[in-house]
């Protein structure tokens, strides 16, 4: 077990390298050894795909000491090859010896000796998905932003199912590292869309269960993280939030939650007449009260939730009516229904 | 032919002339009847205008006919007697004197022969005409002196002094005179004595300077005591109560010695002269008007209260009509006292005020408070005449006073009724006050334009506040301190160039008052939250009073004392250290409204002083360490 442990940390830096400028000193005999290379990990992906044991010690091997760059799983040995043959073709670094003799290393023609170690078609289904994730990137607008967002849902969603349910530590795993390595903003708006995907109609059965399962697992780790769950309900969109709230009533109970913890920190200025923030990265009135009248326009059930939450908040608080003296008496005068 | 009619020519006029002096002296003798009987009826009323009405054509019969010597006496004494009746009737002398006296004068100049080298002349130019005149008959002297002393009361009681001291030169003959010192030329004054055989007249030329005599040295009395040249307005009022003066002028004069007197720190002798007034028996309410002062002055509470008392309970009895002695009285010369004058003694609600406030701030709340709601009851029933107004420019508008009676009652310990008064007044002026909800609508959008607001309606909540306070009802309390800030911060005060309503509220509500108001409220509701043990709310609020309100030691007192509860002692210290950099604030040159004054004084520490001996103590010691 333990040299190919080796040799899948050796292919993963030879991935690395394959995508800079180091292969320019490499010549053909050195392209063949690569390929070679990458071929027998798959056929080891082949051989041992259908036994667990060895899966999963090989595995748990790969997650120890795993890099920025390297393999994530097993299943990633399975397109190795394809993986380093793209990178190969799109990096101009390469040599030209090397370059010229990589077709035909790629496609040996009749006189190969298996038909089924030719990569063909999984290198064109490789590259097709790559183009198409290029030319999403470059475009622009809302609608194609949307699009953007729904494409990155659903890989969100694809990703999930690949770690299938036997690891969850290895959802949560997944998600630390978008939210620790990607850019945020953009992490939680795929977040709310991935969320939102429950809304959609699904035609299967069986994919509205795996959704739904997905949804818990990302549902479970947001929730969970009391950081993400902030920025979460701090930065996205008013009206986005509440139309996630209103499809997951524990997401909008711990909106709920946090907004009458950040109404707590605004004290009232009688000079001003207003209430206004205790710090300055403390929620305003103003975002306050337009997140809780979005809660409130969205469903009927949440503004009920609203009203009966700053209501009880209220009455905790002495029930005063006159304006100045309880932020929840005066956020229920600015809410409809509320006074 | 011609010999025939001449001689009775003459004939006819004698007789008619007889005729017409018979009924001048008739008239005289009715009309002097009438003035000594003291019943008024609508019969006697009748009666006057029937004799005036017969002067006036008797009058006009005489001035129909060309002028003439022999009848000049008859027609001025007449043109006197029409006067002296229709001013009688009238309570006073109107500009139609002007036109009956030059009618007069030009009838004597006419009869002269020397109205055609002097017309269009003044009435000065007029007077100067006909009594220097070389042919002026002795017989017309006393006519025109008596004439001439009811011009001389028109000018008086209009105010025309200049005119007045060029008519008493003329007829004092000193035509070169350069006093002009009204008293000395009117002393000087000798009008001529009436001939037996005259017609008769109501009132004569002596008789009358006696009254203007009266009446100038009252006058110029009361003018002088006002504009504070005490020593000459004391000398003017002996003048005036050693001469002839009616009962009722009598009073007033010594009434207003005695102003002089307490003015100029002899209260005892004042009391003396107000004692003579009061012995005179006509009216009593001016005197002890007077004596409250005094006694106030010499810090006898209960008698100054009882004089307020007897006040009101004067001010409350029917005037009963006074007796006509004579036609012209000294009355009819003197000006109505001026509101702000120590002699205007206003009305009988204006006095049951005065008793009221002045119970309120010498500790006697429980009758303060019955007054109050007497008074309340008087001017919002309809007790007191519709004519009269409610209060006096001077006094405190009618929120006002329910806001001085809602003080009262909380001092006396009667909060629910206090309650009901401050919710009597905003349910009846509700028209002009802000919606609360609309104003917490500008205030969250931030609107620019702010709602008007009386200020008397923030302080009705903070009444309210203290009354929910004394019923230990903490919410209600906080939540009509809280009320009032945000009308006081929120809404701006009434427009004072608007009404004359507002005239009451720039006097009364000066910026000062309005900060104090602030104040009081912000420290009312800081003891509340600390009644709930919410200290950091009362933290802020007698912090922001200290803000508002710089060097306020009823502010910094409970601040230092509630960071020393909460064991924040270095707070503490430092704002002890900036507050004594701080000068203190003048408590004499504040002018609160009373209800104010009587808020400030519940929400002043009794301690105050030596808590701040005993901290500034404690932070020297802490240095020395």
């Amino acid at each position: 077990m333990e040299p190919l442990v080796q040799y899948t940390e050796r292919f993963s830096e030879l991935l690395a390298v394959s995508c800079g400028t180091l292969v320019s000193t490499w010549d053909a005999a050195t392209v063949r050894r690569a390929l070679q290379w990458a071929r027998y990990l798959f056929h080891v992906y082949r051989r041992f795909a259908s036994r667990g044991r060895v899966r999963e010690a090989l595995e748990r091997r790969l997650h120890v000491r795993r890099g920025p760059l390297g393999l994530r799983s097993f299943a990633a040995l399975e397109s190795g090859d394809v993986r380093l043959a793209l990178r190969l073709l799109r990096n101009r670094a390469l040599a030209p010896a090397a370059a010229r003799a990589l077709p035909g290393l790629l496609f040996p023609g009749p006189a190969a000796d298996n038909v089924d170690d030719v990569p063909q078609s999984r290198l064109v289904l490789l590259a097709r998905r790559g183009s198409a994730l290029h030319l999403l990137f470059r475009l622009g607008g809302d609608a194609p932003k949307g699009a953007l967002l729904r494409t990155h849902a659903e890989l969100l969603y694809a990703r999930l199912q690949e770690l299938g349910g036997a690891d969850s530590t290895a959802a949560r795993k997944l998600l630390d590292t978008l939210w620790e390595h990607g850019p945020r903003e953009h992490v939680l708006s795929v977040m709310a869309e991935a969320l939102l995907r429950e809304a959609d109609p699904e035609p299967a059965q069986a994919a509205d269960s795996a959704g739904a399962d997905e949804t818990q697992k990302l549902l479970h780790w947001l929730l969970e993280s009391t950081e993400v769950l902030a920025a979460f309900c701090r930065h996205l969109p008013a009206k986005r939030l509440a139309s996630v709230a209103g499809c997951h009533h524990a997401l909008s109970r711990a909106y709920l939650d946090l907004l009458t913890a950040w109404a707590t920190r605004l004290h009232y200025d009688l000079q001003k007449g207003a209430w206004v923030p205790t710090q300055l990265e403390d929620m305003p009135w103003e975002e306050l009260c337009l997140r809780l009248q979005s809660l409130c326009q969205a469903q009927p059930f949440l503004q009920e939730e609203v009203l009966v939450t700053l209501r009880s908040c209220k009455a905790l608080d002495g029930d005063f009516e006159v304006p100045g003296m309880s932020i929840w008496t005066d956020l229920l005068l600015a809410l409809p229904g509320g006074a | 032919m011609s010999s025939q009619i001449i001689p009775s020519l003459p004939k006819t006029f004698s007789s008619s002339l007889d005729l017409w002096r018979e009924k001048n002296d008739q008239l005289v003798r009715q009309a002097k009847q009438l003035t000594r009987d003291s019943r008024p009826s609508l019969r006697r009323q009748q009666s006057v205008q029937d004799t005036l009405e017969g002067f006036r054509e008797l009058l006009l019969t005489l001035q129909g006919l060309p002028a003439a010597v022999p009848a000049l006496p008859l027609e001025l004494t007449v043109t006197c007697n029409y006067i002296i009746l229709r001013a009688s009737l009238a309570q006073g002398f109107t500009e139609d004197l002007t036109e009956d006296v030059q009618r007069g004068l030009e009838r004597v100049l006419e009869a002269q022969h020397q109205m055609g080298s002097k017309s269009q002349q003044g009435l000065k130019e007029l007077w100067h005409s006909v009594l220097s005149a070389p042919s002026l008959l002795p017989e017309l002297l006393p006519a025109l002196h008596c004439l001439a002393s009811l011009h001389a009361a028109l000018w008086m009681s209009t105010n025309h002094l200049g005119d007045l001291t060029s008519l008493l030169q003329t007829l004092n003959g000193s035509q070169t005179e350069t006093s002009e010192d009204l008293l000395p030329l009117l002393k000087s004054w000798s009008p001529p004595v009436e001939k037996l055989h005259a017609p008769l007249i109501l009132q004569d030329a002596e008789s009358l300077k006696d009254v203007l005599l009266t009446a100038f040295a009252c006058r110029q009395g009361f003018q002088e005591l006002i504009t504070g040249s005490l020593p000459h307005a004391q000398s003017s009022l002996q003048e005036a109560a050693s001469g002839l003066c009616p009962p009722s002028v009598l009073v007033q004069v010594y009434t207003a010695l005695g102003t002089c007197l307490r003015k100029m720190g002899s209260p005892q002798r004042a009391l003396l002269y107000l004692t003579e007034a009061l012995k005179v028996g006509t009216t009593c309410a001016l005197p002890l008007l007077e004596a409250s002062r005094v006694y106030r002055q010499l810090g006898d509470t209960a008698a100054e209260l009882e004089s307020l008392q007897l006040l009101v309970e004067a001010l409350s009895a029917t005037h009963s009509s006074e007796t006509f002695t004579r036609l012209i009285e000294v009355e009819l010369l003197l000006p109505q006292p001026d509101p702000a004058s120590p002699l205007h003694c206003g009305t009988q609600s204006q006095a049951k005020h005065l008793l009221a406030s002045r119970c309120l701030q010498t500790g006697r709340a429980e009758a303060a408070a019955e007054h109050y709601l007497d008074l309340l009851a008087m001017l919002l029933d309809g007790s007191e005449p519709r004519s009269s107004p409610p209060t006096s420019a001077l006094g405190p508008c009618m929120p006002e006073l329910c806001l001085e009676a809602a003080a009262a009652l909380i001092q006396a310990g009667r909060a629910s009724d206090a309650l009901t008064v401050c919710v009597e007044l905003l349910s009846r002026t509700s028209s002009l006050l802000p919606k609360m909800p609309s104003l917490w609508e500008n205030a969250s959008k931030r609107t620019k334009e702010l709602p008007y607001c009386p200020i008397w309606a923030s302080a009705t909540h903070l009444l309210q506040g203290q009354a929910w306070s004394q019923l230990k009802a903490q919410k209600e309390a906080l939540s009509e301190f809280s009320q009032c800030l945000e009308l006081l911060f929120r809404a701006l005060p009434k427009d004072k160039e608007q009404g004359a309503g507002s005239n009451c509220e720039q006097k009364c509500m000066s910026d000062v008052s309005l900060k104090q108001l602030r104040v009081a409220a912000l420290i009312s509701r800081g003891l509340e939250w600390v009644a709930i043990g919410q200290d950091t709310k009362a933290l802020s609020d007698f912090l922001l009073s200290v803000q508002i309100c710089p060097g306020n030691r009823d502010g910094s007192f409970y601040l230092l004392q509630t960071l020393k509860r909460l064991d924040r002692k270095n707070e503490a210290s430092a704002f002890w250290r900036e507050a004594q950099s701080q000068l203190p604030q003048e408590e004499a040159a504040r002018c609160l409204p009373l209800y104010l004054e009587t808020c400030l004084n519940w929400i002043h520490p009794p301690n105050c002083e030596a808590f701040f001996e005993e901290f500034g103590t404690a932070v020297l010691e802490s240095c020395d360490l």
